[in-house]
């Protein structure tokens, strides 16, 4: 089977489990243990029997399940997740607003767990049991054992509170006037405006929930990075390199380093799914104005439109991210599709 | 050797017992799994984890002898105390002992995490081996309602379960086990479809041996190795996401003393910090300890090391 096809059946594949996942949030949410329109409309809604009928026609709720469930997904693909009960808005348009705070988040989570794990992972293969290599096990062992919403407490309690070195909660100061509103990714709209104040407000608020957020992450790039080197480096064409007599620096970086860090690149594809799950507890910490808080907030609410539609929005995001990893699985080694 | 111990035996280890061939003198006592406890206990990480863990066990069995006061006792006069030899840990703002609640807060974690990762090894581990030696519709269906539950991050479906159910820690329980149980049913099936074509099984087939005595006697001691190392990585996430969800008002609800609420209800009080950083201390070092355990059962339970 080739490459081609390899991709095709994968792509093809996406239909079955974006089914499922709609499945799945249509059972949960038909989980609560009261009236059905209670999961669509607040209660203010809840007592005006126009809006009840209008609910009960628009979901079909006076019909079966399989034909409520196929309702459901005819509204999902026109793009209608529900209206939030706290916003009184479309949940489609909440997410549209939220969005790029997660992403600004998330992409800064990611740029920090690179440029941190991959010399960390590097160093730690180089001296591989020297005492680089023991600090990098006690970062990735603290990265999976911390709690992010206590470490978040803790980094606010140190730099914000105690050194006041970095600022507290939010995007950016409240004393701050806001840029104007192009991509909704503060740094890039502060730099769209020639802000200078706004952007380093901006880049100075996103520091701690970045660090917290990126420190999980760092310790699987750096755990992967160390142990894809430490392979590559015992190989023959290595030793040959060497014998060859070219420099360590040479053999590192032009031979060892280009084959030890597919691994790495390939998960980050899925770092970036990991990092969009994960900003539900930095953002709460952070206050930051993403969908993750979004999702924690309508959870506490049970403002159950917007939270299976922003479970639905990280579900699918999660699912073609695996996707594109796959893909790139087979682009970068062929043989896999032969499996 | 008694008849259990026998049935324990794969066909082929009883063929070859029998034949009275001769044995290597260690031969007796050095099976996998008693190299695998051999090199779990000489790991100097997993030992430290250990310790720490009988610790807390002792600790929040032995809660009410340790904690000085009652978790519950208010004491609004003495409000908002920083640590001090009368409150080791200070006290919260309703006048309560933190050191007696984070010692209570043992008593919610620990035994919460064991629950949840025991009844989905068990019940992940039963339905992948069901799947994998079956095959057909049940494997069809199973697998297909793993990877759907599977395709969201653990923490959105756990999320949005335990917010649909309402917050209790019975529900947060319940969410985790819905979220988790999936993951230990594809390890094990995978593992069951590898071993249900080697000869031992085969030849339990040919001796007319019936499933369920082959999967329970034969296949599924051999595969298990994977979902226990699983196991005990997951039980330090486990309490991690407990503790979230309470965190967020999902989970154990107030009075109750549990160290994710414990956490939330001092956060922001940067002028109290022992209202968070104690509760928090508390759970990194158990995370910690059950890590430690984990990754030296990965090692110990490698098959790369059982099959040396």
């Amino acid at each position: 089977m080739g490459i081609a096809s390899h991709i095709v059946r994968r792509l093809l594949l996406i239909f079955p489990m974006l089914i499922g996942v709609t499945l799945a949030i249509f059972v949960v949410s038909h989980l609560v243990p009261a009236d059905p329109l209670a999961v669509i409309l607040d209660q203010k809604a809840m007592s005006n029997p126009e809006q009840r009928q209008a609910a009960i026609d628009k979901w079909g709720l006076d019909s079966s399940l399989p034909e409520q469930y196929l309702r459901y997904v005819l509204n999902l693909a026109r793009g209608d997740l529900g209206v939030s009960f706290r916003s009184k808005r479309p949940v489609a348009q909440d997410l549209r607003e939220y969005l790029p705070a997660t992403i600004e988040l998330a992409f800064s989570a990611l740029a920090f767990a690179l440029l941190a794990g991959l010399p960390l992972g590097i160093l730690a293969a180089l001296y591989s049991g020297r005492w680089v290599d023991h600090l990098a096990r006690v970062i990735s062992l603290l990265g999976a054992s911390m709690p992010p919403f206590w470490s978040g407490l803790m980094a606010l309690y140190v730099f914000y509170f105690r050194l006041q070195v970095l600022p507290g909660p939010g995007r950016i100061s409240s004393r701050m006037v806001m840029p104007e509103t192009t991509t909704g990714l503060l740094v890039v709209d502060s730099l769209l405006a020639r802000n200078g104040a706004a952007l380093s407000s901006a880049l100075s608020h996103l520091v701690l929930p970045a660090v917290i957020l990126g420190w999980f992450s760092l310790a699987l790039i750096a755990r992967i990075t160390r142990a894809s080197l430490l392979e590559v480096l015992g190989m023959d064409y290595i030793r040959t390199a060497h014998a060859k007599g070219l420099y360590a620096r040479q053999v590192i970086v032009v031979h060892a380093l280009r084959n030890a860090l597919i691994p790495t690149v390939t998960i980050l594809g899925l770092e970036v799914s990991w990092l969009l799950a994960g900003s539900i507890m930095t953002e709460t910490i952070f206050a930051w104005p993403g969908i993750g808080k979004y999702a924690v907030d309508a959870a506490r609410t049970l403002d159950i439109p917007a939270l299976m539609g922003t479970a639905l929005v990280i579900a699918v995001v999660f699912m073609l991210s695996s996707l594109l990893v796959d893909i790139l699985y087979a682009v970068i080694d062929p043989r896999i599709v032969e499996v | 050797m008694s008849d259990s111990q026998a049935d324990s035996r794969t066909p082929e280890q009883t063929a070859t017992s029998s034949r009275s061939w001769p044995r290597i003198r260690s031969g007796a006592a050095d099976t996998p799994w008693r190299r695998a406890l051999g090199s779990l206990l000489r790991n100097r990480m997993a030992e430290v984890g250990g310790v720490i863990m009988l610790l807390w066990c002792v600790i929040a069995l032995g809660a009410p002898l340790i904690a000085p006061y009652d978790p519950q006792y208010q004491q609004i006069e003495s409000r908002l105390l920083p640590p001090s030899g009368e409150h080791l840990f200070g006290t919260d703002e309703l006048g309560r002992d933190v050191f007696s609640r984070v010692v209570y807060g043992a008593r919610i974690s620990i035994p919460a995490g064991l629950i949840v990762v025991m009844v989905e090894f068990v019940f992940g581990s039963l339905i992948g081996a069901l799947a994998g030696y079956l095959g057909g519709i049940f494997d069809l269906v199973v697998m297909r309602v793993a990877d759907v539950t599977m395709s969201f991050p653990p923490i959105v479906l756990a999320l949005a379960i335990a917010a649909v159910l309402g917050p209790s820690l019975q529900n947060a329980i319940i969410a985790l086990i819905l979220v988790w149980w999936p993951e230990y049913a594809r390890l094990i099936r995978g593992q069951v479809l590898s071993v249900k074509r080697r000869e031992y099984v085969m030849a339990a087939q040919c001796l007319g041996v019936d499933s369920g005595r082959i999967l329970f006697r034969h296949v599924l001691p051999n595969v298990v190795s994977a979902s226990l190392v699983k196991a005990s990585l997951d039980m330090g996430n486990i309490i991690l996401f407990i503790a979230a969800l309470s965190f967020i008002g999902l989970g154990v609800v107030p009075p109750t003393a549990e160290w994710g609420a414990m956490i939330s209800s001092g956060r922001f009080k940067f002028y109290s910090w022992w209202l968070t950083a104690f509760p928090g201390l508390a759970m990194l070092s158990a995370v910690l300890a059950l890590n430690f355990i984990g990754d030296g059962m990965r090692d110990a339970l490698d098959p790369r090391v059982l099959d040396r």
